[in-house]
């Protein structure tokens, strides 16, 4: 036998061996599998993630503490708020209980029932507003951004599905209308932000843009 | 588990991340393919797939190659598939490679190899090799051709770092037989 076998022809053997059997799955055409939403979503969002790994984990960090933050507010009261209550009593509750707390909460009526979800996007964004990041588990969570660097977050969230925490730190309650519903315009650390709701979601928008931009996007729903 | 953002953050280049980028838009195909034919559903094989991705952004460090030259990156990321798959599928009992059909085939590489004296060339051993089950041929891959050690194939294959010696080690005697009096030419790898 001429041919030897030694570790080059052995390693290179190998690879034939591997080549071919991943090979055997593209010479014969096959219809591109549609991938589903949830994938892609999933996909986009790992993505992005590697894309923007200081902003990722920025984010992981930032969702923690406020996670811890709400958990601990809800720990400090044992007041609990009727969803009829709440928008006439939750920012008041806020300041005159805790005015040194930068967290604003919703806390549901214990048993409320859990309304079928129903997602309502804002028909208005920003020209050249692009979105990077969405979140369609258990809330609606858009996150948008242009080329300037310029940002828009729009969050809806059922009031009856538990907590969530908003920075209002230092900052002045401006009550607002947002298509007949109370509301309240604020701003913070260069973003402007509102926050309103219907009795049965509660809904977030936030940008670094202006104010007019804001209701423009809220009244858009 | 090793927390995603943690991951993240170790992509310390743009390099790693335009290759990730490059696998999924290259291969998503292919690697879809690969862990249906295993699986046989959708949804279940998104999952792998998805899990695969995850794999290979915790491991994309150890592949130097660019992705757009050779097969090199594309094989390493289907085989990274194909184990997960076949790993979700013998936790499902859907596989016919399940441990006791394993242990069948290997009694089959051992006693009935072709023949080292019929080997002319290198597409002849890459024939033999074929022969083997194909549990030792990916741990074989992934040891000498991607020099990955054990503590990174115990994490792609989903198995204990003991278990992928213990199999490294199958594989490497059950090769050393199918190349006869040429077997000690293994020791090398």
């Amino acid at each position: 036998m001429n041919f030897e076998i030694n570790k080059c022809t052995l390693i290179a053997a190998l690879e034939l061996s591997l080549d071919k059997s991943i090979d055997v799955y593209t010479k014969e055409f096959f219809e591109p599998h549609e991938f589903s939403p949830a994938f892609k979503r999933r996909m986009k969002k790992i993505l992005w993630d590697a894309d923007h790994p200081v902003i990722a984990y920025t984010k992981k960090i930032a969702k923690r503490v406020a996670v811890i933050l709400v958990l601990l507010l809800t720990l400090l009261t044992t007041t609990v708020m009727s969803v009829d209550a709440l928008r006439e009593r939750f920012f008041k509750f806020i300041e005159e209980k805790f005015p040194e707390f930068s967290i604003i909460s919703y806390v549901s009526e214990s048993g409320a029932p859990l309304p079928t979800f129903e997602e309502k996007y804002p028909q208005y964004i920003p020209e050249g507003m692009g979105l990077i990041e969405s979140d369609h588990e258990g809330q609606l969570f858009l996150y948008f951004q242009d080329s300037q660097g310029n940002d828009l977050l729009y969050r809806q969230l059922p009031i009856a599905s538990g907590k969530t925490g908003i920075n209002t730190e230092g900052v002045e309650l401006e009550p607002i209308k947002i298509k007949g519903y109370e509301g309240y315009y604020f701003s913070n650390i260069g973003y402007y932000s509102i926050i309103w709701d219907d009795g049965v979601y509660q809904y977030y928008v936030s940008s670094n843009l202006s104010k007019d931009v804001l209701l423009l996007v809220a009244n858009s729903l | 588990m090793i927390p995603l953002y943690v991951l993240l953050t170790s992509l310390e280049n743009d390099d790693e991340r335009s290759k990730l980028l490059y696998i999924y838009e290259h291969y998503r195909f292919l690697m879809y393919r690969i862990a249906y034919d295993i699986i046989g559903s959708q949804q279940d094989t998104e999952d792998v797939v998805q899990d695969a991705f995850l794999a290979i952004l915790k491991h994309i460090k150890s592949i130097s190659d660019d992705p757009a030259e050779g097969k090199r990156v594309r094989n390493w990321a289907c085989l990274i598939t194909r184990n997960l798959a076949i790993n979700f599928a013998n936790r499902a009992k859907r596989h016919p490679e399940n441990e006791m059909e394993i242990e069948a085939a290997e009694v089959l590489a051992l006693e009935h190899p072709q023949k080292i004296e019929d080997v002319m060339n290198i597409v002849d051993l890459g024939n033999l090799i074929d022969t083997l089950p194909s549990n030792h041929k990916d741990i074989l891959y992934l040891v000498v051709l991607y020099d990955h050690d054990f503590k990174t194939i115990s994490d792609i294959m989903k198995v204990s770092e003991k278990t992928a010696r213990k199999r490294f080690d199958r594989a490497r005697e059950a090769l050393r037989r199918l190349l006869g009096e040429k077997g000690n030419i293994i020791d090398e790898l």
